[in-house]
Protein backbone atom coordinates (compact mmCIF):
# COMPACT_ATOMS: atom_id res chain seq x y z
CA UNK A 1 0.00 0.00 0.00
CA UNK A 2 1.53 3.29 -1.15
CA UNK A 3 0.22 6.54 0.30
CA UNK A 4 1.12 9.62 -1.72
CA UNK A 5 -0.39 11.68 1.06
CA UNK A 6 -2.05 10.34 4.22
CA UNK A 7 -5.55 9.25 3.37
CA UNK A 8 -4.81 8.75 -0.36
CA UNK A 9 -3.44 5.22 -0.62
CA UNK A 10 -3.30 2.80 -3.55
CA UNK A 11 -2.16 -0.77 -4.09
CA UNK A 12 -2.13 -2.72 -7.37
CA UNK A 13 -0.71 -6.23 -7.56
CA UNK A 14 -0.40 -9.06 -10.06
CA UNK A 15 -0.55 -12.27 -8.00
CA UNK A 16 1.01 -15.48 -9.34
CA UNK A 17 -0.42 -17.65 -6.53
CA UNK A 18 -3.50 -17.68 -4.27
CA UNK A 19 -4.52 -14.22 -3.02
CA UNK A 20 -4.37 -13.81 0.77
CA UNK A 21 -7.67 -11.95 0.95
CA UNK A 22 -7.67 -11.43 4.73
CA UNK A 23 -4.14 -9.98 4.71
CA UNK A 24 -4.83 -7.61 1.81
CA UNK A 25 -8.05 -6.33 3.42
CA UNK A 26 -6.31 -5.86 6.76
CA UNK A 27 -3.63 -3.72 5.05
CA UNK A 28 -6.40 -1.68 3.47
CA UNK A 29 -8.24 -1.21 6.77
CA UNK A 30 -5.05 -0.18 8.55
CA UNK A 31 -3.89 2.25 5.83
CA UNK A 32 -5.67 5.07 7.66
CA UNK A 33 -7.10 5.13 11.17
CA UNK A 34 -10.30 6.93 10.37
CA UNK A 35 -12.01 5.01 7.55
CA UNK A 36 -15.69 4.75 8.28
CA UNK A 37 -16.22 2.15 5.57
CA UNK A 38 -14.31 -0.68 3.91
CA UNK A 39 -16.01 -2.34 0.92
CA UNK A 40 -14.58 -5.39 -0.84
CA UNK A 41 -15.45 -7.51 -3.85
CA UNK A 42 -14.05 -10.92 -4.76
CA UNK A 43 -14.45 -12.45 -8.20
CA UNK A 44 -14.17 -16.24 -8.07
CA UNK A 45 -13.83 -19.06 -10.60
CA UNK A 46 -17.19 -20.69 -11.33
CA UNK A 47 -17.53 -24.48 -11.48
CA UNK A 48 -19.62 -24.43 -14.67
CA UNK A 49 -19.10 -22.66 -17.99
CA UNK A 50 -21.81 -20.42 -19.50
CA UNK A 51 -22.80 -23.45 -21.55
CA UNK A 52 -23.32 -25.47 -18.34
CA UNK A 53 -20.30 -27.74 -18.79
CA UNK A 54 -17.98 -28.58 -15.89
CA UNK A 55 -14.96 -26.29 -15.73
CA UNK A 56 -11.65 -27.84 -14.75
CA UNK A 57 -9.38 -24.81 -14.98
CA UNK A 58 -9.51 -21.12 -15.79
CA UNK A 59 -6.22 -19.84 -17.18
CA UNK A 60 -5.38 -16.12 -17.23
CA UNK A 61 -2.53 -15.27 -19.56
CA UNK A 62 -0.88 -11.90 -18.96
CA UNK A 63 1.50 -9.49 -20.67
CA UNK A 64 4.98 -9.21 -19.14
CA UNK A 65 4.82 -5.40 -18.90
CA UNK A 66 1.36 -4.05 -19.77
CA UNK A 67 -0.72 -6.10 -17.33
CA UNK A 68 0.60 -4.62 -14.08
CA UNK A 69 0.54 -1.11 -15.59
CA UNK A 70 -3.14 -1.59 -16.51
CA UNK A 71 -3.95 -2.61 -12.91
CA UNK A 72 -2.06 0.41 -11.54
CA UNK A 73 -3.81 2.84 -13.89
CA UNK A 74 -7.27 1.47 -13.06
CA UNK A 75 -6.61 1.56 -9.29
CA UNK A 76 -5.28 5.13 -9.50
CA UNK A 77 -8.27 6.24 -11.59
CA UNK A 78 -10.62 4.87 -8.90
CA UNK A 79 -8.77 6.79 -6.21
CA UNK A 80 -8.89 10.02 -8.25
CA UNK A 81 -12.49 9.77 -9.32
CA UNK A 82 -14.19 9.10 -5.98
CA UNK A 83 -14.03 10.58 -2.50
CA UNK A 84 -12.24 7.53 -1.14
CA UNK A 85 -9.08 7.24 0.90
CA UNK A 86 -7.64 3.89 -0.21
CA UNK A 87 -7.96 1.51 -3.16
CA UNK A 88 -6.53 -1.99 -3.40
CA UNK A 89 -6.63 -4.12 -6.57
CA UNK A 90 -5.12 -7.61 -6.55
CA UNK A 91 -5.51 -9.75 -9.68
CA UNK A 92 -4.43 -13.34 -10.25
CA UNK A 93 -2.73 -14.73 -13.33
CA UNK A 94 -1.99 -18.33 -14.31
CA UNK A 95 -4.11 -21.47 -13.87
CA UNK A 96 -6.94 -21.51 -11.33
CA UNK A 97 -9.54 -24.06 -10.26
CA UNK A 98 -13.22 -23.46 -9.36
CA UNK A 99 -13.68 -21.51 -6.12
CA UNK A 100 -10.34 -19.70 -6.30
CA UNK A 101 -10.28 -15.89 -6.10
CA UNK A 102 -9.48 -14.25 -9.46
CA UNK A 103 -9.68 -10.65 -8.34
CA UNK A 104 -9.94 -8.74 -5.08
CA UNK A 105 -11.02 -5.10 -5.06
CA UNK A 106 -11.06 -3.20 -1.78
CA UNK A 107 -12.00 0.43 -1.18
CA UNK A 108 -11.87 2.40 2.05
CA UNK A 109 -13.57 5.74 2.58
CA UNK A 110 -15.22 7.97 5.12
CA UNK A 111 -18.69 6.92 4.01
CA UNK A 112 -20.01 3.72 2.45
CA UNK A 113 -21.70 5.16 -0.67
CA UNK A 114 -18.50 6.34 -2.34
CA UNK A 115 -16.75 3.08 -1.46
CA UNK A 116 -19.50 0.98 -3.08
CA UNK A 117 -19.47 3.21 -6.16
CA UNK A 118 -15.69 3.07 -6.50
CA UNK A 119 -15.64 -0.73 -6.17
CA UNK A 120 -18.33 -1.04 -8.87
CA UNK A 121 -16.37 1.31 -11.17
CA UNK A 122 -13.09 -0.55 -10.58
CA UNK A 123 -14.68 -3.90 -11.45
CA UNK A 124 -16.30 -2.56 -14.63
CA UNK A 125 -12.93 -1.24 -15.80
CA UNK A 126 -11.07 -4.42 -14.82
CA UNK A 127 -13.54 -6.58 -16.80
CA UNK A 128 -12.86 -4.68 -20.03
CA UNK A 129 -9.42 -3.06 -19.68
CA UNK A 130 -7.19 -5.16 -17.43
CA UNK A 131 -4.67 -6.78 -19.79
CA UNK A 132 -5.48 -10.49 -19.42
CA UNK A 133 -6.63 -13.23 -21.74
CA UNK A 134 -8.88 -15.94 -20.30
CA UNK A 135 -9.16 -19.55 -21.36
CA UNK A 136 -11.51 -22.20 -19.99
CA UNK A 137 -10.33 -25.80 -19.88
CA UNK A 138 -12.62 -28.78 -19.42
CA UNK A 139 -13.89 -31.96 -21.05
CA UNK A 140 -14.89 -29.77 -24.02
CA UNK A 141 -11.23 -28.85 -24.60
CA UNK A 142 -10.13 -25.21 -24.52
CA UNK A 143 -12.23 -22.09 -25.07
CA UNK A 144 -11.20 -18.40 -25.11
CA UNK A 145 -13.37 -16.02 -23.08
CA UNK A 146 -13.63 -12.46 -24.36
CA UNK A 147 -15.48 -9.47 -22.86
CA UNK A 148 -19.24 -9.67 -23.38
CA UNK A 149 -21.50 -6.93 -24.73
CA UNK A 150 -22.81 -6.61 -21.17
CA UNK A 151 -19.27 -5.99 -19.89
CA UNK A 152 -18.79 -3.23 -22.48
CA UNK A 153 -22.16 -1.64 -21.61
CA UNK A 154 -21.29 -1.75 -17.90
CA UNK A 155 -18.01 0.03 -18.65
CA UNK A 156 -19.75 2.67 -20.77
CA UNK A 157 -22.10 3.66 -17.94
CA UNK A 158 -19.20 5.55 -16.37
CA UNK A 159 -18.45 7.42 -19.61
CA UNK A 160 -22.05 8.69 -19.75
CA UNK A 161 -21.74 9.93 -16.19
CA UNK A 162 -18.55 11.74 -17.22
CA UNK A 163 -20.38 13.38 -20.15
CA UNK A 164 -23.07 14.66 -17.83
CA UNK A 165 -20.60 16.36 -15.48
CA UNK B 1 11.22 -6.69 -37.13
CA UNK B 2 9.98 -9.24 -34.60
CA UNK B 3 6.28 -8.94 -33.79
CA UNK B 4 4.72 -10.67 -30.79
CA UNK B 5 1.11 -11.72 -30.30
CA UNK B 6 -0.98 -12.18 -27.15
CA UNK B 7 -4.33 -13.84 -26.48
CA UNK B 8 -6.31 -15.83 -29.01
CA UNK B 9 -4.46 -14.35 -32.00
CA UNK B 10 -1.13 -15.73 -30.71
CA UNK B 11 -2.05 -19.29 -31.73
CA UNK B 12 -2.30 -18.25 -35.40
CA UNK B 13 1.29 -16.97 -35.43
CA UNK B 14 2.96 -19.34 -32.98
CA UNK B 15 3.43 -16.37 -30.62
CA UNK B 16 5.75 -14.32 -32.86
CA UNK B 17 6.43 -13.39 -36.48
CA UNK B 18 9.28 -11.78 -38.38
CA UNK B 19 8.60 -9.11 -41.05
CA UNK B 20 10.51 -6.27 -42.68
CA UNK B 21 8.90 -2.85 -42.80
CA UNK B 22 9.96 0.19 -44.89
CA UNK B 23 12.36 2.76 -43.34
CA UNK B 24 9.60 5.39 -43.61
CA UNK B 25 7.35 3.25 -41.44
CA UNK B 26 3.94 1.67 -41.89
CA UNK B 27 0.58 2.39 -40.24
CA UNK B 28 -0.88 -0.31 -37.99
CA UNK B 29 -3.54 -1.04 -40.62
CA UNK B 30 -0.80 -1.54 -43.25
CA UNK B 31 1.17 -3.87 -41.01
CA UNK B 32 -2.00 -5.88 -40.32
CA UNK B 33 -2.58 -6.25 -44.06
CA UNK B 34 1.04 -7.34 -44.55
CA UNK B 35 0.77 -9.95 -41.75
CA UNK B 36 -2.59 -11.22 -43.04
CA UNK B 37 -1.25 -11.83 -46.54
CA UNK B 38 2.23 -13.10 -45.53
CA UNK B 39 0.94 -15.61 -42.96
CA UNK B 40 -2.54 -16.15 -44.37
CA UNK B 41 -4.24 -15.09 -41.11
CA UNK B 42 -7.28 -12.88 -41.77
CA UNK B 43 -8.15 -12.74 -38.04
CA UNK B 44 -5.39 -10.17 -37.50
CA UNK B 45 -7.35 -7.68 -39.67
CA UNK B 46 -10.19 -7.49 -37.11
CA UNK B 47 -10.42 -4.07 -35.41
CA UNK B 48 -10.72 -5.78 -32.02
CA UNK B 49 -7.13 -7.01 -32.42
CA UNK B 50 -5.23 -3.98 -31.16
CA UNK B 51 -1.63 -2.95 -31.65
CA UNK B 52 0.67 -1.94 -28.81
CA UNK B 53 3.83 -0.02 -29.64
CA UNK B 54 6.46 0.28 -26.94
CA UNK B 55 3.93 -1.09 -24.41
CA UNK B 56 1.10 1.38 -25.15
CA UNK B 57 -2.05 0.76 -27.19
CA UNK B 58 -2.08 2.77 -30.43
CA UNK B 59 -4.80 3.47 -33.04
CA UNK B 60 -4.92 1.84 -36.49
CA UNK B 61 -3.52 5.06 -38.01
CA UNK B 62 -0.37 5.04 -35.83
CA UNK B 63 2.80 4.78 -37.91
CA UNK B 64 5.16 2.02 -36.82
CA UNK B 65 8.88 2.68 -37.36
CA UNK B 66 11.74 0.22 -37.58
CA UNK B 67 13.07 -0.30 -34.05
CA UNK B 68 9.64 -0.04 -32.36
CA UNK B 69 8.53 -2.87 -30.09
CA UNK B 70 5.32 -4.01 -31.77
CA UNK B 71 2.75 -6.41 -30.37
CA UNK B 72 -0.78 -7.40 -31.39
CA UNK B 73 -3.27 -8.17 -28.63
CA UNK B 74 -6.63 -9.93 -28.79
CA UNK B 75 -9.46 -8.31 -26.75
CA UNK B 76 -8.50 -8.22 -23.07
CA UNK B 77 -10.69 -9.29 -20.18
CA UNK B 78 -9.99 -9.32 -16.47
CA UNK B 79 -12.09 -9.87 -13.36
Amino acid sequence: MTCEIPGRCVHAELATSAIDVAARLEELRLSAPDHGAVVSFQGTVRSLTKQGEPLEQLVLDHHPRMTLVSLQRIAEAGLRRFEVSAVSVVHRCGAMTPGEVIVLVGVASDHRREAFLAADYLMDRLKTEAVFWKRELGPFGERWIEPTERDTMDRERWNEEDAGN
Amino acid sequence: MQIEFYGRIAASFGGAAQVEIPEAGLPVSGLKALLASRFNVDAVLHRAVRAAVNNEFVPESHVIRPGDTVEFLSPVSGG
